[in-house]
């Protein structure tokens, strides 16, 4: 595997404390809601960017697990926190823009995005979405899942799922929302609902990139699962590629 | 001053009974009523709910309780819960209501109550047949004995903590059978809520900020006149009440360590083997000796009246009671000759060989019979009034030891310099001459109790309070001899323990003696040698 | 009118609407409206009726966390998020005000939600409003029409059996309701409501279904699912005609003699 997988063992937050550190972090984006009005960029920036973490963490280095008989369950990875070996960059990590007011269309994509479960987890882990699309949820499992989101504003759902079902929900209001399987508990995914087109979700190596920004200066905003948020002034300069990083520290 | 600490020195109250009018059993027709006849400060004890806003007793008026005393003693200071009003509930009556919720809230409650006799009061033979008394007495039909028959106050409409008047309003026979612990006065179950709080250290310790130290008194003297004592709730089983086990939660440690010697011998080791074989249902009076119990309980030899009659008190067999009253068969030489001190409220000195105390031996024989030969039992019993005359002596001749010290002037720290005895301005203020005889009353008035007080039963404050230099340590040695050797060794002997009676009994009592003697040797020479220093 | 009669009124109504809006959809629900004046402000009734019944559980926010909430398992719900159980909307929808007038009138088996049919029709009727007053999610949406239920389909005995497949194979509810439905399947353990509180996967042997054990009622709970809790809707997955065999089936699980004195 090329990213390296952080064991659940070493970051033990519990469910619960990541939990209700969702539920601040989805109010405080409920009350951040703002006007976005749509503009055609001529002269728009870009914003590539790495978000990484510094910690010394030779622990992660260590397998734990080396010749011990593991369940099934055990075997599979937490996807709490991915981060790359090679520069520490984050996976999952959300960007976006926090008080862009005005900018590129907003495209509504018409092939739905989507979330599989396969082998009891939900692929992929973060879904970042404009408002108004519509996620298809697959289920790609001989055995039972159920679909449950915890959301506010967009309506929750919860719903038992067999072998080949497919449910289709739009989501009309920003927020972050968990989607989990209460038969298989390790198994959610996030889906993060933007109010705006600016908005990206890092890759393996903590890469991300924003694109056709009108020049100005933003508040860019980060967010990770079991991290938190990160905010950052940018500025950004017509038809220029702007460099930002962001950095996670343990304290 | 020297006069009237011998006096006082003596004394005995408190502990002991006070005795008023036996009232005969109360007609069938009115509801019972466990305060008949008693002194109007005996209602502050057990009646006039107060809530929490005051004490109970004649000193109420010193210490406010603690909340929990509303759970120990409900008919006094109980309150209804104010989160959620239980009221529309019972001006509904709506009984199914109580259930529905605490199923759920307090499952186990209900779950004792649905095994209990109250969910199915019809449902052996035998059940049946005393439901039916109960119904032909109270003229109601009796299905169910509901949370509602029991909890809900319907005139006040709120919800009360039911206590043995409430029980009583069904088990007539048992509450009067109860109610005549009275008779004996004190100690008794009956009364010992009163015993914790008409005690003048119990006020004074919580006047002295230790009203929670004293959880351990209230836990066993609270409302040991409910039935829940014995009968748990909530499924109140007569069966339980019947198990040695229903006794020796209170009924152990170093004042009446009786679950100790009783556990312990030859008669609860066997209970503990064949605990299975016997057979709790059965009534105590249809016990059959040998089979249904192969050894006694508790129970079985003290609830036993006589001419195989059995009585719902424990306490009307006793003949030297809790062991503290001295007995009149013996010569005394210490003040212990005067008890009780002209205290009009204390009972006498016990009469070993009075009439009632012979007969009451001779219904003990009744019950020992059972299995011992009538000889080997009374021979036993009559060893152990002779060990009770040998403590007694060894306490008499302990007690002059200190007393003559007293008197000499050599206690140290004297009365005068040293905390007074507990509460002295209350029990000045709140008691009568009446009630505590002349002397003694002109005693806490003149001397605002500084003044030494020492043996059976006033005595015992040390064990309960202990304040700036008083009690000394000669003191405090006289208390552990005469309260718990003694007493223990009084047990370990009833129950047959041998144990119990030696080494926590006999043994101590005697190395407690020579402790006495020797510090009071040394107060007496280091009063001595301060006396030469001072006339140089 | 006596609360009694118009609970039967209710009850009537709800019963009927669920299994036959398309047979009786012009009558009973226009009756029924007529009875309904669930006040559309929060009023002072019902302020203080919520205030000396409901808050000393549910707290005087609604967060569930009154002074009795302490000591309570399962805990009292918490209206903030706007989760109601008992339901005859969809899934994650928003209940219809005659949801939570059923609920407050009927109560909760298995719970110290007891029938608050002591309360007046109309002091009932106050509090749904409060209620609602507690989540932002009735300022945002809109409660979603409730579920259409099909005629009944008989009870047979290969209904049962066809239940019994869909339970053991294709639904796999033993997972958290166990093979005999004693809820303790194996995942029953684990599980947590959306409040972080573990919840216990209904026993059916009991009998005393939460949202009412009429077979109309037991049939919308996994029409609906419960929200706020793991209990998924299965509007998705099974036809009309099977919900009812499952319905039947569970109902077949109910074993009285070993509840009798539970």
């Amino acid at each position: 595997m090329s990213e390296f997988q952080v064991m659940r063992h070493i970051f033990f937050l519990s469910v619960l404390c990541g939990f209700l550190g969702w539920c601040g972090i989805s109010s405080k984006i409920l009350s951040a809601e703002q006007q976005y009005t749509e503009i055609e960029v001529i002269d728009g920036g870009n914003v590539i960017g790495n978000v990484k973490y510094t910690d010394d963490l030779a622990a992660v280095g260590l397998n734990l697990y080396r010749d011990w008989e593991l369940s099934d369950t055990s075997k599979i990875p937490s996807e709490k926190l991915i981060f790359s070996k090679i520069n520490n960059g984050i996976k999952n990590v959300t960007v976006s823009i926090k008080d862009i007011t005005e900018g590129k269309k907003k495209v509504i994509p018409t092939i739905h995005p989507i979330i599989d479960q396969q082998n009891n987890i939900f692929i992929p882990h973060v879904v970042p979405i404009l408002t108004g699309t519509t996620i298809d949820i697959l289920h790609g499992d001989e055995g039972m899942h159920n679909i449950h989101t915890r959301s506010m504003k967009n309506q929750p759902f919860n719903l038992g799922t067999t072998y080949k079902q497919r449910i289709s929900k739009k989501f009309d209001y920003p927020e972050i929302i968990r989607l989990s399987c209460d038969l298989h508990k390790y198994a959610y995914a996030w889906i993060v609902v933007f109010d705006n087109p600016y908005f990206d979700v890092t890759d393996r190596n903590g890469y991300f990139e924003i694109c056709d920004i009108p020049p100005g200066t933003y508040k860019f905003q980060v967010w990770h699962e079991e991290l938190g948020n990160l905010e950052k002034e940018v500025t950004v300069h017509p038809k220029e590629t702007t460099s930002i990083e962001f950095v996670y520290s343990q304290n | 001053m020297k006069k009237l600490g011998i006096g006082l020195c003596l004394s005995a109250m408190l502990f002991t009974s006070v005795v008023w009018a036996a009232e005969p059993p109360p007609k069938k027709e009115t509801p019972p009523d466990l305060y008949e006849g008693t002194p109007d400060w005996y209602r502050a004890v057990y009646k006039d709910n107060v809530g929490l806003s005051e004490g109970a007793g004649p000193f109420k008026d010193y210490y406010k309780p603690q909340m929990l005393d509303m759970y120990w003693q409900p008919n006094r200071h109980y309150e209804p819960m104010k989160n959620l009003d239980h009221s529309i509930f019972i001006e509904k009556e709506r009984r199914d209501l109580c259930v529905t919720c605490h199923e759920e809230a307090t499952p186990g409650v209900v779950r004792d109550w649905r095994s209990s006799g109250h969910k199915n009061p019809k449902s052996t033979p035998y059940l049946s047949a005393r439901t039916a008394e109960i119904e032909k007495r109270t003229n109601r039909v009796l299905n169910e004995v509901h949370c509602f028959d029991c909890h809900a106050d319907t005139k006040k409409k709120q919800i009360r903590m039911p206590t043995g008047e409430v029980c009583g309003e069904c088990h007539r026979p048992q509450f009067d059978d109860f109610l005549r612990e009275r008779e004996m006065g004190r100690p008794n179950h009956i009364q010992s809520w009163e015993a914790n709080t008409i005690v003048p250290w119990y006020a004074e310790a919580a006047r002295r900020g230790y009203l929670y130290g004293q959880h351990g008194c209230d836990l066993c003297h609270s409302g040991a006149e409910k039935c829940d004592v014995c009968h748990t709730r909530h499924k109140f089983s007569a069966a339980e009440g019947r198990q040695p086990e229903a006794c020796i939660t209170c009924h152990m440690g170093p004042d009446h360590p009786d679950a100790e010697s009783y556990g312990e011998s030859k008669h609860g080791v066997i209970y503990h083997q064949e605990e299975e074989h016997f057979d709790f249902n059965r009534p105590l009076s249809e016990v059959r000796p040998g089979k249904d119990y192969r050894t006694p309980t508790c129970q079985f030899c003290h609830m036993y009246e006589k001419h195989g009659r059995f009585i719902h008190n424990p306490v009307m067999k006793g003949i030297w009671r809790m062991g503290t009253i001295p007995p009149k068969n013996l010569e005394y030489t210490s003040s212990l000759k005067d008890y009780p001190y002209g205290i009009k409220i204390i009972a006498d000195k016990i009469d070993i060989y009075s009439e009632e105390n012979v007969a009451k031996r001779s219904y003990w024989l009744e019950v020992c019979a059972k299995c011992h030969s009538d000889r080997f039992a009374d021979t036993y019993l009559k060893s152990l009034d002779q060990f009770m005359f040998q403590a007694h002596t060894l306490a008499d001749r302990a007690q002059k030891i200190v007393e003559d010290l007293i008197a000499d002037g050599y206690l140290y720290p004297s009365a005068a310099d040293r905390d007074p005895y507990p509460l002295s301005d209350g029990i000045e203020k709140e008691l009568s001459p009446a009630f505590l005889g002349e002397p003694i009353y002109n005693a806490f008035k003149t001397l605002k109790g500084k003044f030494p007080v020492v043996g059976p039963i006033l005595g015992v404050y040390g064990m309960f309070l202990q304040q700036q230099d008083n009690p000394s340590n000669i003191e405090n040695y006289y208390n552990r001899l005469w309260f718990w050797y003694k007493l223990q060794g009084y047990k370990g002997t009833a129950h047959v323990q041998q144990d119990v009676s030696w080494w926590w009994g006999q043994a101590p009592m005697m190395m407690e003696f020579t402790k006495i003697q020797s510090e009071a040797a040394r107060l007496r020479r280091e009063g001595r040698i301060e006396k030469v220093s001072l006339t140089k | 009118m006596k609360p009694k009669v118009l609970l039967d009124k209710i009850g009537l109504w709800s019963a009927t609407a669920v299994a036959s809006i398309a047979i009786m959809f012009s009558m009973a629900p226009m009756n029924a409206k007529a009875e309904f004046k669930v006040p559309t402000e929060v009023t002072e009734l019902g302020k203080d009726t919520y205030k000396k019944y409901c808050s000393p559980c549910h707290g005087e926010e609604g967060k569930g966390d009154g002074p009795l909430a302490r000591s309570m398992l399962p805990k009292p719900r918490d209206f903030s998020r706007g989760a109601y159980k008992f339901r005859t909307t969809p899934s994650g929808s928003l209940p219809r005000d005659e949801d939570i007038y059923r609920t407050i009138s009927f109560g909760v088996p298995n719970s110290t939600m007891i029938p608050w049919d002591v309360l007046t029709e109309e002091q009932r009727l106050s509090v749904i409003p409060v209620l609602k007053s507690f989540s932002e999610a009735f300022e945002v949406r809109k409660p979603d029409p409730p579920v259409e239920v099909g005629l009944m389909v008989r009870p047979t005995e290969k209904c049962i059996a066809e239940g019994k497949k869909i339970y053991e194979e294709k639904l796999e509810c033993w997972k958290c309701h166990g093979i005999e439905g004693r809820g303790d399947g194996p995942s029953a353990a684990e599980q947590e409501d959306d409040f972080g509180f573990p919840i216990k996967p209904f026993d059916f042997t009991t009998g005393k279904f939460k949202g009412g054990s009429t077979p109309q009622e037991v049939y919308l709970r996994f029409t609906t699912g419960l929200n706020g809790t793991p209990m998924p809707s299965f509007a998705k997955e099974l036809t009309d005609e099977e919900r009812w065999c499952l319905t039947y089936y569970v109902m077949s699980l109910i074993k009285p003699e070993e509840t009798k004195n539970k």
